[in-house]
Order: C-alpha cells, then structure tokens, then sequence
C-alpha cells in the first residue's frame, strides 16, 4: 500500500530528463488528477496558491524536535511531566505548541512499554512529529503491531523483556498518541537541549528506544 | 450527556461488521475488556462519513483489551495489552 | 478471535491479518505530495470537507484494488476526487478535461526538450 510507491509513467511520457525528488510535474495518473483538482479548486476560489504555500510551509515546519523538545522538559521537570501526562494539551501549550488535536500521552515504566498504531488508516500527531513514516502507514505495520508487538519491536532492534508489559494503543477514533520515553541512564546533569538530541521520532512512537550513542 | 459506562466497567466490543464507515476495527469486534478512560462525546463517525452531523454525539472510551484474548497461543508478555478508542454504541456490558 | 479474517468493512480494516517484514526505509514526501496534503488540510479550513469521516470513507471505498496498489498520497487524490464531484464542487466533465489539457500540456513541452 502506502509503502509501495508506483512511478508507472501513466501518462505515457517519455522521460527525458532525470527528474528532482520537488519536481513539481506530475508523472503517474493521479499526479495528474491531484494537479488537475487542485488547478480548478484555486480558479474556483476554493483556495488560493497563496494559502497553499503557507500552508505547505506550515506543514513542512512541523518535525519530530517538537516532540522532542516535550519530552526532554519532561524529563526535567517533574510537575511538568505529570501534568503532560494528566491535561497533555495544557501541558504541550504552556511550551507554545499547537497540537490542533486532543493528545494522549502514554509513560514508559520499568515494567511498561508503550507503542502506538492505527491499523484503520494512519492517525499520528502529525503537529508534534511531523509527517509520519512510511513504514507506520504500511500494511505489514498495521497487520502486525497489534497481535506480534514483541517480533515488531525486534525488528527494530529494540528487546523487550518478557516481564515488561507492552502496551499497544490502536489510534482509532478522536485521539492522538504520543510516546514519553524512558530517560537513558548516564544523561544526569544534561540540559535540556542536549537531551532533546537523543529523542528520536521512532522512540516518541514506541518501536525503539532513546539511548546515549 | 451521561456516561453508560465508568473506570474498570467490564464492556464487550460489538460483532456488527457492517459495510459502512466506522471506527470499531474487526479484530476487536467480539472482544471482552476494561474500561480505562472515559473521553468526551464526539459525532458517531457512521454518520459524519456520509456528510451528516453525527448527532446524537457519544461518549467515546479507551478500552483494555488482554493480548491473551485477543490472540490464541499469544507467546511472551503475559500482562501484554491493546487499549483502543470505541464509541459507546458499540459497548455492551459484560 | 478474528484471526486470518478480511474484515467485511473492507480492505482497510487490516489489524491483526498476517503480514511480511517491513521495511523501514524512508520516503521523502514530494513536492506533489505536500500539495495534495495542504489541499485537504484547505478544504477542511474552507468547510468543504467537514470532518476525516468523510475523507476517509471515500478512501476505504476505493475498492481493494486501489487500496492495496495505490500510495498514500494517490489514495488521498482518488477519495478527494471522488468527493468533490460528489459534492458538486467540481463536475467530472470539468476534472476529465483538465487533466487532459495538463497532460497535453507537458506532453508538448516534453516533445520540444528533445
């Protein structure tokens, strides 16, 4: 599905040149069809190129240091972290941080890993981590997660005790998942931003771990 | 707009798999599980799918669902779980 | 319980069913990709499309074809597609044409590249 991206030159167009990953001229049938509605919603008054562009600006300016930079002043402070897990969108606000939708945050324990999916389509918290991997909207994800989260996990690299309890959260309806991971031991004393260079996308999703390199 | 359901209520998921839109995965569908949270009310995604309003809203709760259950012959990780939003019509009690 | 079962919701509703290793590779989104993103997050912000309910019907009605064959974004083109003619913000007559136009368009301006 998703994972799987066709380039089968619909349009019958012999390439001439190779082509630039932001080439903006369409190739497959529904490159076609995408540029053809957007080309008549914008002279429909829809939308305009100028809304377009912000908003691709404001899309593209979304990654995963913000959630990062969440879970690093988690780390620190302690009152923060508990009202990020209790009210996480008052909590992510107080930064500044827009979220645009009702977040859940899920703790990881000694004795409980967490790791989030949405196996009806893709939902994630796309304002705090950005776009979401490919492999995240891939069947073989999807499938998987919910009933082998140990062989998932381990695809990963990333070993989960048996004692440990996994918990897997099926993003399913109004709300959106993201992971507080464990801070790794030896990081006493590091600032906050230094800590932030060790949260990973993967690790605010749940399918590794942050870890001192 | 009251909740039917509270924290640690014991709840069966509905086997309804019908063809329209909705929010309740098949997997789960015929499971047994906890109740966990109690979110807000939200348009039944039924029929906010086909351009209505969703209304009456419903209460929409995270239910914990055992792996064990879920899954015949689940291997490691015996306290393993899978916590999901279901809408409360899709909730009876068990 | 439902193990190994297509659900008869259709071809999205896939936890659970056995599946091969995944690939962790990367994708870096396109120029094209991010268009048709903001499109949807600007029909939203329009009231056009009033909530991911409906998007995401349109997605799972597809058919099991294009689910399975289709990438994320192409999936998102065909359901927004389909949704906009349903709604009669656009005609099909009018879609049809335009991407004729655009893929004569090019079509020409590749011609002269040679």
């Amino acid at each position: 599905m998703s994972d799987r991206h066709h380039h089968d030159h619909g349009a019958g167009r012999v390439h001439r040149h190779p082509r630039q990953p932001d080439d903006p001229e369409p190739r497959t049938d529904h490159e076609f069809l995408g540029m053809a509605l957007r080309a008549l919603l914008i002279e429909k008054g829809v939308y305009s190129a100028e809304d377009e562009r912000a908003r691709i600006e404001l899309l593209q300016a979304a990654t995963p240091a913000t959630g990062a930079r969440i879970v690093a002043r988690a780390w620190v402070d302690d009152a923060f972290r508990a009202r990020l897990l209790s009210d996480p969108n008052d909590a992510i606000e107080s930064l500044g941080i827009d979220c645009l939708h009702p977040m859940i945050v899920v703790e990881n324990r000694p004795d409980r890993h967490n790791v989030i999916v949405c196996t009806l389509c893709s939902c994630y918290p796309r304002m705090l981590l950005g776009p979401q991997p490919a492999w995240y909207k891939s069947a073989n994800y999807r499938k998987r997660v919910v009933r082998e989260p140990r062989a998932v996990l381990a695809e990963f690299g990333t070993a989960i005790p048996p004692e440990v309890e996994i918990r897997v959260h099926d993003s399913t309806a109004e709300m959106r998942y993201m992971v507080l991971p464990r801070r790794p031991e030896g990081t006493e004393g590091w600032d906050e931003e230094r800590l932030a260079g060790l949260v990973t996308r993967d690790s605010l999703i749940g399918v590794t771990n942050p870890a001192v390199p | 707009m009251s909740a039917r359901f509270a924290v640690g209520d014991q709840v069966r998921i509905a086997r309804r798999d019908p063809r329209c839109h909705h929010r309740t995965p098949h997997y789960l569908q015929g499971a047994t599980g906890v109740i966990e949270r109690v979110l807000r009310p939200e348009g039944q995604p039924e029929l906010m799918a086909y351009g209505g309003d969703g209304e009456p809203f419903r209460t929409v709760y995270r239910v914990q669902v055992p792996q064990a259950a879920l899954w015949p012959g689940y291997g490691e990780g015996l306290r393993d779980c899978l916590e999901v939003e279901i809408f409360e019509h899709w909730l009876e009690p068990a | 319980m439902n193990e190994d079962r297509q659900s008869p919701s259709g071809p999205h509703d896939m936890g659970g069913l056995e599946g091969g290793p995944i690939d962790r590779g990367e994708h870096r989104i396109t120029f094209w990709e991010w268009r048709v993103d903001a499109m949807v997050r600007l029909l939203f912000k329009a009231g056009v499309l009033v909530d991911f309910a409906e998007l995401r019907r349109a997605i799972e009605t597809l058919g099991p074809e294009a689910y399975d064959g289709l990438g994320y974004y192409e999936r998102w083109t065909a359901a927004v597609a389909k949704l906009m003619v349903e709604k009669g913000v656009v005609s099909q007559a009018e879609l049809d044409a335009r991407v004729a136009a655009l893929k004569a368009a090019q079509g020409a301006s590749g011609g002269s590249d040679s």
